[in-house]
């Protein structure tokens, strides 16, 4: 029984296969981002675009994993708008592949800078009334984020909790 | 945090003795390989559908239920387009049973099996999965 990881690397024997691969990473991948983020920080499709000002359609294009035209300036300004990093890198297939098969909410939808500064602060604060206890603060910041991405924020949410 | 979902493929034990969704997704439902191979790691670590941030819903997955019924409980997921590529599954708990596939061309929808066949192999994939499901494959 071979692991997923080996799975997807003999799919890439395939030079087609992989051509492809890298639209679909990119089609899928920033169209998941774009809803999540957005949802993350709670914005409608409208209040998106009139941050970006642009129209509303265009967002929900954008959540479109088949839209597939996404421009290096319309991602810069997203993530300007969501106030999170941008990395944009030739990586090799091996990469692709393990950030792939390792996904997690968060790496789709990561903090602001905003939430990041937030924790921060309280682990700073913590730190600096017991100096012994930094690797423990570093843990309950993980955990805190983690929380924080997964606590419900509807009634509906609090319902299937 | 961890994977939200487990995909499962049907193994058809019974018959030709393989995985029909990876058997479809290197056959008739090749183009649209590299699309489900990016797309269901990521539904797989996304919060439920009644989640707000969740990204299951939308136009690349679809809760289906048609005039009759006959699909109710099911999702597709989809690669849109002049030829559509449709899996069809049915989510259980945290589990996601792939149990059909097929092709939309204009009008005319093509799945290898029907809505009666689909279930039959989900309760199949419940009540025996050792014979009949596998831990979706992406070779």
């Amino acid at each position: 029984m071979i692991s997923k990881t080996e799975q997807m690397w003999e799919s890439l024997h395939d030079p087609e296969f992989r051509k492809q691969l890298i639209d679909e990473h990119v089609n899928v991948g920033i169209a998941f981002q774009i809803r999540s983020l957005r949802d993350r920080q709670k914005l409608t499709q409208a209040k998106l675009a009139e941050l970006l000002k642009i129209r509303q359609p265009l967002v929900s294009a954008w959540e479109n994993p088949n839209y597939g035209k996404y421009t290096l300036g319309t991602l810069k300004d997203l993530a300007k708008a969501f106030d999170v990093g941008l990395l944009v890198r030739f990586v090799p297939f091996s990469t692709l592949v393990d950030w792939t098969m390792n996904l997690t909410s968060d790496v789709i939808a990561p903090p602001s800078f905003g939430e990041e500064e937030y924790y921060h602060v309280v682990a700073s604060a913590s730190a600096a009334s017991n100096p012994m206890e930094d690797r423990r603060d570093v843990n309950i910041l993980t955990a805190d984020i983690e929380a924080y991405a997964y606590a419900p924020k509807t009634k509906k949410e609090l319902v299937h909790a | 945090m961890g994977s939200e979902f487990t995909f499962y493929d049907y193994f058809d034990a019974d018959g030709g003795g393989d995985n029909v969704i990876k058997s479809w997704l290197n056959g008739e439902g090749k183009p649209a390989k590299a699309y489900f191979t990016m797309l269901i790691p990521r539904l797989e670590a996304s919060p439920p559908p009644s989640f707000k941030d969740s990204v299951w819903g939308g136009k690349h997955t679809k809760f289906m239920k048609n005039k009759k019924g006959k699909w109710y409980g099911f999702i597709e997921l989809r690669k849109l387009g002049k030829v559509q590529f449709r899996l069809i599954a049915q989510m259980q708990g945290r589990s996601v049973f792939l149990v059909a596939c097929g092709i939309h061309k204009g009008h005319k929808y093509d799945t290898d099996v029907s809505s009666q066949t689909a279930l039959s192999r989900v309760t199949q994939m419940i009540n025996n999965p050792a014979r009949y499901r596998r831990e979706h494959e992406y070779d």
